[in-house]
Protein backbone atom coordinates (compact mmCIF):
# COMPACT_ATOMS: atom_id res chain seq x y z
CA UNK A 1 0.00 0.00 0.00
CA UNK A 2 1.93 3.22 -1.17
CA UNK A 3 -0.20 6.02 0.09
CA UNK A 4 1.18 8.05 -2.96
CA UNK A 5 -1.30 5.33 -5.29
CA UNK A 6 -4.16 6.42 -2.80
CA UNK A 7 -4.40 9.84 -2.68
CA UNK A 8 -6.76 11.42 -4.74
CA UNK A 9 -8.07 15.04 -5.36
CA UNK A 10 -9.59 16.55 -2.93
CA UNK A 11 -13.09 18.55 -2.79
CA UNK A 12 -13.12 21.84 -2.07
CA UNK A 13 -15.51 22.00 1.03
CA UNK A 14 -15.59 25.60 2.19
CA UNK A 15 -17.65 24.57 4.92
CA UNK A 16 -14.05 23.61 6.86
CA UNK A 17 -13.25 26.90 6.25
CA UNK A 18 -13.51 28.08 10.05
CA UNK A 19 -12.18 24.73 11.45
CA UNK A 20 -8.95 24.63 9.05
CA UNK A 21 -8.26 28.24 10.23
CA UNK A 22 -8.24 27.07 13.42
CA UNK A 23 -6.29 23.98 12.86
CA UNK A 24 -3.93 26.40 11.00
CA UNK A 25 -3.17 28.47 14.16
CA UNK A 26 -3.34 25.22 16.38
CA UNK A 27 -0.81 23.35 14.04
CA UNK A 28 1.76 25.80 15.45
CA UNK A 29 1.68 24.68 18.59
CA UNK A 30 2.23 21.04 17.61
CA UNK A 31 5.67 19.39 18.62
CA UNK A 32 9.02 19.56 16.00
CA UNK A 33 11.51 16.86 15.64
CA UNK A 34 14.12 20.11 16.79
CA UNK A 35 11.50 20.49 20.14
CA UNK A 36 11.96 16.81 20.71
CA UNK A 37 15.60 16.66 20.54
CA UNK A 38 15.59 19.33 23.24
CA UNK A 39 13.66 16.78 25.36
CA UNK A 40 15.63 14.02 24.53
CA UNK A 41 18.62 15.99 25.48
CA UNK A 42 17.48 16.39 29.35
CA UNK A 43 19.36 15.29 32.33
CA UNK A 44 15.93 14.23 34.02
CA UNK A 45 12.52 14.38 33.97
CA UNK A 46 12.46 17.65 36.00
CA UNK A 47 14.61 19.24 32.96
CA UNK A 48 12.42 17.91 30.48
CA UNK A 49 9.50 19.33 32.34
CA UNK A 50 11.71 22.79 32.34
CA UNK A 51 11.91 22.39 28.29
CA UNK A 52 8.67 21.67 27.86
CA UNK A 53 7.35 24.73 29.92
CA UNK A 54 9.89 27.50 27.66
CA UNK A 55 7.70 26.07 24.66
CA UNK A 56 5.47 27.92 23.58
CA UNK A 57 1.59 26.66 24.07
CA UNK A 58 2.59 23.20 25.51
CA UNK A 59 4.52 25.92 28.15
CA UNK A 60 0.65 26.61 29.43
CA UNK A 61 -0.15 22.97 28.99
CA UNK A 62 1.77 21.64 31.20
CA UNK A 63 3.66 23.35 33.55
CA UNK A 64 6.41 22.28 35.31
CA UNK A 65 4.81 22.09 38.79
CA UNK A 66 3.38 18.91 37.56
CA UNK A 67 5.80 16.52 38.75
CA UNK A 68 4.33 12.87 39.20
CA UNK A 69 4.39 10.38 35.98
CA UNK A 70 0.00 9.46 37.15
CA UNK A 71 -0.33 13.59 37.17
CA UNK A 72 1.57 14.16 33.75
CA UNK A 73 -0.11 11.69 31.91
CA UNK A 74 -3.86 12.67 33.43
CA UNK A 75 -3.03 16.37 32.01
CA UNK A 76 -1.83 15.13 28.56
CA UNK A 77 -4.97 13.02 28.07
CA UNK A 78 -7.31 15.40 29.62
CA UNK A 79 -5.48 18.07 26.81
CA UNK A 80 -6.31 16.01 24.03
CA UNK A 81 -9.37 15.38 24.87
CA UNK A 82 -10.68 19.01 25.39
CA UNK A 83 -10.03 19.31 21.78
CA UNK A 84 -11.14 16.19 20.51
CA UNK A 85 -14.85 17.30 22.48
CA UNK A 86 -14.44 21.09 21.06
CA UNK A 87 -14.20 20.14 17.69
CA UNK A 88 -16.60 17.65 17.87
CA UNK A 89 -19.36 20.31 19.02
CA UNK A 90 -19.10 21.50 14.91
CA UNK A 91 -21.65 19.22 13.20
CA UNK A 92 -19.69 19.68 10.22
CA UNK A 93 -16.46 17.93 11.40
CA UNK A 94 -18.66 15.24 13.47
CA UNK A 95 -18.35 12.34 11.36
CA UNK A 96 -14.41 12.59 11.34
CA UNK A 97 -14.37 13.79 15.16
CA UNK A 98 -16.02 10.72 15.73
CA UNK A 99 -13.36 8.43 15.39
CA UNK A 100 -11.15 10.43 17.54
CA UNK A 101 -13.87 10.25 20.19
CA UNK A 102 -14.31 6.47 20.01
CA UNK A 103 -11.06 5.58 21.03
CA UNK A 104 -11.90 7.19 24.51
CA UNK A 105 -15.42 5.95 24.48
CA UNK A 106 -14.43 2.38 24.19
CA UNK A 107 -11.48 2.44 26.86
CA UNK A 108 -14.12 3.51 28.81
CA UNK A 109 -15.94 0.98 28.58
CA UNK A 110 -13.54 -2.05 28.67
CA UNK A 111 -12.47 -0.15 31.89
CA UNK A 112 -16.51 0.40 33.04
CA UNK A 113 -17.41 -3.28 32.27
CA UNK A 114 -14.55 -4.79 34.27
CA UNK A 115 -15.36 -2.70 37.41
CA UNK A 116 -18.98 -3.61 36.88
CA UNK A 117 -18.28 -7.22 36.77
CA UNK A 118 -15.21 -7.00 39.49
CA UNK A 119 -18.46 -5.41 41.55
CA UNK A 120 -17.00 -2.28 42.29
CA UNK A 121 -17.58 1.37 41.70
CA UNK A 122 -15.76 3.48 39.05
CA UNK A 123 -14.22 6.48 41.66
CA UNK A 124 -12.92 8.47 39.04
CA UNK A 125 -14.23 10.33 35.87
CA UNK A 126 -13.12 9.48 32.34
CA UNK A 127 -12.87 11.10 29.12
CA UNK A 128 -15.76 9.91 27.21
CA UNK A 129 -18.74 11.07 25.35
CA UNK A 130 -20.71 8.17 27.04
CA UNK A 131 -22.65 9.15 30.43
CA UNK A 132 -21.08 7.48 32.64
CA UNK A 133 -24.28 6.58 34.94
CA UNK A 134 -26.17 5.76 32.40
CA UNK A 135 -23.64 3.18 31.43
CA UNK A 136 -23.51 1.75 34.86
CA UNK A 137 -27.39 1.62 34.73
CA UNK A 138 -27.73 -0.11 31.32
CA UNK A 139 -24.94 -2.80 32.94
CA UNK A 140 -27.21 -3.57 35.78
CA UNK A 141 -29.91 -3.84 32.72
CA UNK A 142 -31.95 -0.99 34.52
CA UNK A 143 -35.33 -1.19 32.04
CA UNK A 144 -36.02 1.81 29.71
CA UNK A 145 -32.04 3.19 29.72
CA UNK A 146 -30.55 3.57 26.39
CA UNK A 147 -26.96 3.61 24.43
CA UNK A 148 -25.90 4.80 20.66
CA UNK A 149 -26.72 1.51 19.19
CA UNK A 150 -23.40 0.22 18.47
CA UNK A 151 -22.44 0.88 21.86
CA UNK A 152 -26.02 -1.12 23.18
CA UNK A 153 -24.40 -4.11 20.65
CA UNK A 154 -21.22 -4.22 22.32
CA UNK A 155 -22.40 -4.28 26.08
CA UNK A 156 -25.17 -6.93 25.32
CA UNK A 157 -22.33 -9.16 23.06
CA UNK A 158 -19.64 -8.40 25.90
CA UNK A 159 -21.74 -9.42 28.27
CA UNK A 160 -22.90 -12.51 26.70
CA UNK A 161 -19.48 -13.74 26.05
CA UNK A 162 -18.26 -13.19 29.25
CA UNK A 163 -21.21 -15.41 31.14
CA UNK A 164 -21.04 -17.93 27.98
CA UNK A 165 -16.97 -18.52 28.08
CA UNK A 166 -16.07 -19.24 31.78
CA UNK A 167 -16.06 -15.67 32.67
CA UNK A 168 -12.71 -15.10 30.50
CA UNK A 169 -11.91 -11.06 30.92
CA UNK A 170 -9.68 -11.44 27.87
CA UNK A 171 -12.21 -12.09 25.50
CA UNK A 172 -14.23 -8.87 27.37
CA UNK A 173 -11.29 -7.02 25.42
CA UNK A 174 -11.31 -8.53 22.13
CA UNK A 175 -14.96 -8.41 21.58
CA UNK A 176 -14.98 -4.56 22.20
CA UNK A 177 -12.10 -4.43 20.04
CA UNK A 178 -13.83 -5.99 17.43
CA UNK A 179 -16.77 -3.20 17.64
CA UNK A 180 -14.51 -0.52 17.95
CA UNK A 181 -13.16 -1.77 14.57
CA UNK A 182 -16.09 -1.92 12.94
CA UNK A 183 -17.61 1.33 13.73
CA UNK A 184 -14.10 2.86 12.55
CA UNK A 185 -14.72 0.70 9.27
CA UNK A 186 -18.23 2.09 8.95
CA UNK A 187 -16.67 5.83 9.94
CA UNK A 188 -14.71 5.20 6.84
CA UNK A 189 -17.50 4.11 4.42
CA UNK A 190 -19.69 6.97 5.52
CA UNK A 191 -16.92 9.50 4.97
CA UNK A 192 -17.00 12.03 1.60
CA UNK A 193 -13.44 12.46 1.73
CA UNK A 194 -11.37 9.34 -0.14
CA UNK A 195 -7.91 10.02 1.46
CA UNK A 196 -9.62 9.84 4.68
CA UNK A 197 -11.55 6.78 3.73
CA UNK A 198 -8.53 5.23 3.15
CA UNK A 199 -6.44 6.26 6.11
CA UNK A 200 -9.08 4.72 8.07
CA UNK A 201 -9.03 1.68 6.29
CA UNK A 202 -5.50 1.21 6.83
CA UNK A 203 -5.80 2.18 10.22
CA UNK A 204 -8.22 -1.22 10.70
CA UNK A 205 -5.93 -3.46 8.66
CA UNK A 206 -2.87 -2.65 10.52
CA UNK A 207 -5.12 -3.05 13.48
CA UNK A 208 -5.81 -6.47 13.00
CA UNK A 209 -1.85 -6.80 11.89
CA UNK A 210 -0.78 -5.51 15.20
CA UNK A 211 -3.56 -7.36 16.88
CA UNK A 212 -2.50 -10.80 15.35
CA UNK A 213 1.58 -9.94 16.15
CA UNK A 214 0.62 -8.85 20.02
CA UNK A 215 -1.11 -12.34 20.46
CA UNK A 216 2.00 -13.96 19.15
CA UNK A 217 4.19 -12.47 21.34
CA UNK A 218 1.87 -13.03 24.16
CA UNK A 219 0.79 -16.58 22.86
CA UNK A 220 -2.80 -16.15 22.74
CA UNK A 221 -4.62 -18.80 20.75
CA UNK A 222 -5.90 -18.18 17.71
CA UNK A 223 -9.48 -19.15 18.31
CA UNK A 224 -9.81 -16.39 21.00
CA UNK A 225 -8.82 -13.89 18.76
CA UNK A 226 -11.38 -14.89 16.69
CA UNK A 227 -13.45 -13.16 18.84
CA UNK A 228 -11.68 -9.85 17.06
CA UNK A 229 -12.69 -10.59 14.14
CA UNK A 230 -15.49 -8.56 12.02
CA UNK A 231 -16.05 -9.34 8.53
CA UNK A 232 -14.66 -6.68 6.42
CA UNK A 233 -13.17 -6.76 2.72
CA UNK A 234 -9.76 -5.46 4.17
CA UNK A 235 -8.51 -7.95 5.60
CA UNK A 236 -9.99 -11.61 5.51
CA UNK A 237 -10.27 -13.87 8.78
CA UNK A 238 -8.44 -16.24 7.25
CA UNK A 239 -5.23 -14.17 6.82
CA UNK A 240 -6.01 -12.77 10.32
CA UNK A 241 -6.02 -16.30 11.69
CA UNK A 242 -2.17 -17.05 9.13
CA UNK A 243 -0.27 -13.93 10.65
CA UNK A 244 -0.88 -16.23 14.13
CA UNK A 245 -0.93 -19.62 12.84
CA UNK A 246 2.12 -19.36 10.72
CA UNK A 247 6.28 -20.05 11.70
CA UNK A 248 8.14 -16.53 12.64
CA UNK A 249 10.19 -17.07 9.57
CA UNK A 250 6.72 -17.14 7.27
CA UNK A 251 5.62 -13.94 8.58
CA UNK A 252 7.56 -11.84 6.67
CA UNK A 253 6.33 -13.23 3.74
CA UNK A 254 2.89 -13.02 4.57
CA UNK A 255 3.21 -9.32 5.55
CA UNK A 256 4.93 -8.91 1.70
CA UNK A 257 2.22 -10.38 0.58
CA UNK A 258 0.16 -7.57 1.15
CA UNK A 259 2.70 -5.25 0.30
CA UNK A 260 3.40 -4.09 3.92
CA UNK A 261 7.66 -4.74 3.79
CA UNK A 262 7.93 -1.14 5.38
CA UNK A 263 6.06 -2.30 8.54
CA UNK A 264 9.11 -4.25 9.81
CA UNK A 265 12.44 -3.33 10.40
CA UNK A 266 14.89 -3.32 7.28
CA UNK A 267 17.28 -6.13 7.95
CA UNK A 268 16.07 -7.69 10.68
CA UNK A 269 14.21 -11.06 10.53
CA UNK A 270 11.04 -11.03 12.49
CA UNK A 271 10.95 -11.96 15.92
CA UNK A 272 8.37 -12.90 18.72
CA UNK A 273 9.30 -10.79 20.83
CA UNK A 274 7.89 -7.23 22.52
CA UNK A 275 10.57 -4.99 21.06
CA UNK A 276 10.31 -6.42 17.75
CA UNK A 277 6.21 -5.30 18.27
CA UNK A 278 7.30 -1.91 19.26
CA UNK A 279 9.05 -1.47 16.47
CA UNK A 280 6.53 -2.49 13.97
CA UNK A 281 3.91 -0.44 16.18
CA UNK A 282 6.40 2.23 14.97
CA UNK A 283 6.28 2.04 11.95
CA UNK A 284 2.36 1.44 11.39
CA UNK A 285 2.30 5.04 13.47
CA UNK A 286 5.03 6.55 10.80
CA UNK A 287 2.92 5.17 8.32
CA UNK A 288 -0.36 6.62 9.29
CA UNK A 289 1.16 10.00 9.87
CA UNK A 290 3.41 10.36 6.05
CA UNK A 291 -0.37 9.55 4.87
CA UNK A 292 -1.71 12.13 7.30
CA UNK A 293 0.70 14.32 6.17
CA UNK A 294 0.18 13.65 2.38
CA UNK A 295 -3.23 15.55 2.85
CA UNK A 296 -1.88 18.10 5.00
CA UNK A 297 -1.89 21.21 2.64
CA UNK A 298 -5.19 21.42 0.74
CA UNK A 299 -6.45 24.54 2.11
CA UNK A 300 -10.63 23.47 2.62
CA UNK A 301 -12.48 19.97 2.86
CA UNK A 302 -12.39 18.16 6.72
CA UNK A 303 -8.65 16.35 5.81
CA UNK A 304 -6.22 19.29 7.78
CA UNK A 305 -9.07 19.03 10.42
CA UNK A 306 -8.33 15.46 10.53
CA UNK A 307 -4.82 15.26 10.01
CA UNK A 308 -4.26 18.10 13.10
CA UNK A 309 -6.48 15.78 15.38
CA UNK A 310 -4.29 12.96 14.93
CA UNK A 311 -1.22 15.02 15.26
CA UNK A 312 -1.90 16.31 18.58
CA UNK A 313 -2.57 12.12 19.50
CA UNK A 314 0.98 11.25 18.37
CA UNK A 315 2.50 14.79 20.63
CA UNK A 316 0.91 13.26 23.38
CA UNK A 317 1.72 9.75 22.72
CA UNK A 318 5.60 11.29 21.68
CA UNK A 319 5.83 13.37 25.15
CA UNK A 320 4.18 10.15 27.05
CA UNK A 321 7.68 8.33 25.90
CA UNK A 322 9.78 11.03 26.57
CA UNK A 323 8.47 11.94 29.72
CA UNK A 324 8.16 8.64 31.17
CA UNK A 325 11.72 7.90 29.51
CA UNK A 326 13.22 10.33 31.50
CA UNK A 327 11.77 9.51 34.49
CA UNK A 328 13.06 5.65 34.30
CA UNK A 329 16.58 7.53 33.28
CA UNK A 330 16.47 5.06 29.64
CA UNK A 331 18.94 6.06 27.60
CA UNK A 332 18.67 9.21 25.04
CA UNK A 333 19.21 6.69 21.91
CA UNK A 334 16.91 4.51 23.05
CA UNK A 335 14.01 6.95 23.74
CA UNK A 336 15.11 8.64 20.30
CA UNK A 337 14.18 4.96 18.75
CA UNK A 338 11.02 4.86 20.24
CA UNK A 339 9.96 8.37 19.02
CA UNK A 340 6.97 8.96 16.00
CA UNK A 341 7.31 11.39 13.25
CA UNK A 342 6.70 14.85 13.81
CA UNK A 343 3.39 16.51 11.92
CA UNK A 344 5.87 18.52 10.86
CA UNK A 345 9.53 18.00 10.45
CA UNK B 1 -37.43 51.27 -29.18
CA UNK B 2 -35.67 54.16 -27.31
CA UNK B 3 -37.26 52.17 -23.60
CA UNK B 4 -35.94 48.35 -25.29
CA UNK B 5 -32.19 50.47 -25.64
CA UNK B 6 -32.17 51.36 -22.04
CA UNK B 7 -33.44 48.33 -20.21
CA UNK B 8 -30.40 46.46 -21.89
CA UNK B 9 -28.27 48.92 -20.95
CA UNK B 10 -29.41 48.85 -17.28
CA UNK B 11 -29.23 45.38 -17.35
CA UNK B 12 -25.71 45.18 -18.34
CA UNK B 13 -24.88 47.81 -15.42
CA UNK B 14 -26.87 45.30 -12.98
CA UNK B 15 -25.28 42.20 -13.59
CA UNK B 16 -21.59 44.46 -13.06
CA UNK B 17 -22.95 45.44 -10.19
CA UNK B 18 -24.91 42.38 -9.10
CA UNK B 19 -22.90 39.34 -10.20
CA UNK B 20 -19.25 40.91 -9.39
CA UNK B 21 -20.77 41.89 -6.10
CA UNK B 22 -21.87 38.06 -5.44
CA UNK B 23 -18.31 37.01 -5.82
CA UNK B 24 -17.09 39.37 -3.41
CA UNK B 25 -19.38 38.39 -0.87
CA UNK B 26 -18.51 34.79 -1.45
CA UNK B 27 -14.82 35.43 -0.89
CA UNK B 28 -15.32 37.70 1.66
CA UNK B 29 -17.07 34.94 3.19
CA UNK B 30 -14.44 32.24 2.81
CA UNK B 31 -11.97 34.43 4.18
CA UNK B 32 -13.69 35.76 6.75
CA UNK B 33 -14.40 32.00 7.89
CA UNK B 34 -11.13 31.12 7.92
CA UNK B 35 -9.88 34.32 9.89
CA UNK B 36 -12.27 33.78 12.27
CA UNK B 37 -10.99 30.48 13.24
CA UNK B 38 -7.73 31.58 13.17
CA UNK B 39 -8.81 34.65 15.74
CA UNK B 40 -10.58 32.18 17.96
CA UNK B 41 -6.90 30.45 18.69
CA UNK B 42 -4.69 34.39 18.22
CA UNK B 43 -7.05 37.34 18.35
CA UNK B 44 -3.88 38.98 18.00
CA UNK B 45 -3.78 38.10 14.14
CA UNK B 46 -6.84 40.53 13.69
CA UNK B 47 -4.92 43.18 11.45
CA UNK B 48 -3.50 40.75 9.08
CA UNK B 49 -6.60 38.80 8.86
CA UNK B 50 -8.34 41.90 8.31
CA UNK B 51 -5.96 42.96 5.49
CA UNK B 52 -6.48 39.08 3.46
CA UNK B 53 -10.13 39.18 4.13
CA UNK B 54 -10.94 42.65 2.33
CA UNK B 55 -8.84 41.51 -0.75
CA UNK B 56 -11.95 39.85 -2.15
CA UNK B 57 -13.96 42.61 -1.79
CA UNK B 58 -12.48 44.71 -4.42
CA UNK B 59 -14.50 42.85 -7.37
CA UNK B 60 -17.52 43.91 -5.65
CA UNK B 61 -16.02 47.89 -6.12
CA UNK B 62 -14.63 47.28 -9.63
CA UNK B 63 -18.36 46.22 -10.41
CA UNK B 64 -20.31 49.54 -8.84
CA UNK B 65 -17.38 51.54 -10.74
CA UNK B 66 -18.43 49.52 -14.17
CA UNK B 67 -22.08 50.33 -13.04
CA UNK B 68 -22.00 53.81 -12.02
CA UNK B 69 -20.52 54.38 -15.45
CA UNK B 70 -23.31 52.95 -17.73
CA UNK B 71 -25.67 55.43 -15.38
CA UNK B 72 -23.35 58.52 -15.61
CA UNK B 73 -23.26 57.74 -19.77
CA UNK B 74 -26.61 57.57 -19.64
CA UNK B 75 -27.23 60.14 -18.25
CA UNK B 76 -29.71 59.06 -15.40
CA UNK B 77 -27.99 61.07 -12.81
CA UNK B 78 -28.40 64.30 -14.41
CA UNK B 79 -32.04 63.39 -14.82
CA UNK B 80 -32.36 63.55 -18.94
CA UNK B 81 -32.18 60.39 -20.29
CA UNK B 82 -29.67 59.89 -23.04
CA UNK B 83 -31.49 58.06 -26.22
CA UNK B 84 -30.26 54.31 -26.65
CA UNK B 85 -31.01 52.40 -29.35
CA UNK B 86 -31.01 48.77 -29.04
CA UNK B 87 -27.90 48.16 -30.34
CA UNK B 88 -26.54 50.38 -28.52
CA UNK B 89 -27.96 48.76 -25.44
CA UNK B 90 -26.45 45.53 -26.27
CA UNK B 91 -23.29 47.16 -26.53
CA UNK B 92 -23.61 48.21 -23.54
CA UNK B 93 -24.86 45.34 -21.48
CA UNK B 94 -21.93 43.38 -23.42
CA UNK B 95 -19.16 45.73 -22.14
CA UNK B 96 -20.25 45.12 -19.15
CA UNK B 97 -19.69 41.22 -19.31
CA UNK B 98 -16.23 41.35 -18.42
CA UNK B 99 -16.29 42.90 -15.45
CA UNK B 100 -19.38 41.03 -14.27
CA UNK B 101 -18.15 37.39 -15.31
CA UNK B 102 -14.77 38.11 -14.01
CA UNK B 103 -16.15 39.81 -11.01
CA UNK B 104 -17.64 36.47 -9.83
CA UNK B 105 -15.00 34.25 -10.51
CA UNK B 106 -12.03 35.65 -9.71
CA UNK B 107 -13.99 37.03 -6.43
CA UNK B 108 -14.77 33.55 -5.12
CA UNK B 109 -10.47 32.39 -6.33
CA UNK B 110 -9.05 35.56 -4.08
CA UNK B 111 -11.55 34.55 -1.21
CA UNK B 112 -9.86 31.17 -1.48
CA UNK B 113 -6.70 32.22 -2.09
CA UNK B 114 -6.94 34.62 0.66
CA UNK B 115 -8.24 31.78 3.23
CA UNK B 116 -4.87 29.75 2.44
CA UNK B 117 -2.70 32.73 2.89
CA UNK B 118 -4.69 33.32 6.40
CA UNK B 119 -3.87 29.96 7.37
CA UNK B 120 -0.16 30.21 6.13
CA UNK B 121 0.36 33.53 8.31
CA UNK B 122 -1.76 31.32 11.50
CA UNK B 123 1.64 29.28 10.88
CA UNK B 124 3.82 31.90 9.55
CA UNK B 125 3.60 35.21 10.72
CA UNK B 126 6.70 36.57 9.46
CA UNK B 127 5.63 35.46 5.99
CA UNK B 128 2.82 38.09 5.94
CA UNK B 129 4.38 39.94 2.77
CA UNK B 130 4.32 36.68 0.60
CA UNK B 131 0.87 36.12 1.90
CA UNK B 132 -0.61 39.18 0.80
CA UNK B 133 0.98 38.78 -2.59
CA UNK B 134 -0.72 35.50 -3.31
CA UNK B 135 -4.13 36.46 -3.43
CA UNK B 136 -3.09 40.01 -5.22
CA UNK B 137 -1.91 38.00 -8.07
CA UNK B 138 -6.04 37.31 -8.59
CA UNK B 139 -6.60 41.09 -8.53
CA UNK B 140 -5.14 41.71 -11.91
CA UNK B 141 -7.59 39.87 -13.75
CA UNK B 142 -10.25 42.21 -11.93
CA UNK B 143 -8.51 44.82 -13.23
CA UNK B 144 -7.77 43.87 -16.60
CA UNK B 145 -11.41 42.78 -16.86
CA UNK B 146 -12.82 46.49 -15.35
CA UNK B 147 -9.80 47.91 -17.88
CA UNK B 148 -11.63 46.34 -20.68
CA UNK B 149 -15.24 46.87 -19.44
CA UNK B 150 -14.24 51.23 -19.39
CA UNK B 151 -12.45 50.99 -22.59
CA UNK B 152 -15.61 48.78 -24.17
CA UNK B 153 -18.14 51.32 -22.77
CA UNK B 154 -15.91 54.45 -23.68
CA UNK B 155 -15.90 53.47 -27.41
CA UNK B 156 -19.67 53.25 -27.43
CA UNK B 157 -21.03 56.12 -28.88
CA UNK B 158 -24.63 57.39 -27.98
Amino acid sequence: MKHSAVVPSFREDTNFAYLVGRVRALESGLLTQKILDNLLRADDLEQALRVIAEVPYWGTVLPSSVRSLQAIDEVLVNHYWEIVEDFRQYKVAFPLVNFFTLGFDFSFLKLALKYHLAKKDLEKSYPTTLESKRVLRFFSGEGGEFLPHHFEMAIRETLTVFETHAHNVQLLELVLDRFYLQEVYRIATTLESEPLRNWLFAFVTFAYIKAALRARCQGKKPEVMRFMYFANPLISQESFLRFMELPSDKVSELVGDFGFDFLFPQGVPFRDDSYYLAEVEKNINNYLMRFARSFRAPVFGPEPVFGFLFAKGVDVKNLRIVLEGKYFAFPQEELRNKMRECYYE
Amino acid sequence: MLVDGLVFALCGSALAIGLAGIGSAVGVGIAGATGAGVMTEDPGKFGQVLLLQALPGTQGIYGLLAGFWVLIKLGLFGGTPATVTVAQGMQIMFACLPIAIVGLLSGIAQGKTSAASIGMIARRPEETGKAIILPAMVETYAVLALLATILLLNSIKL
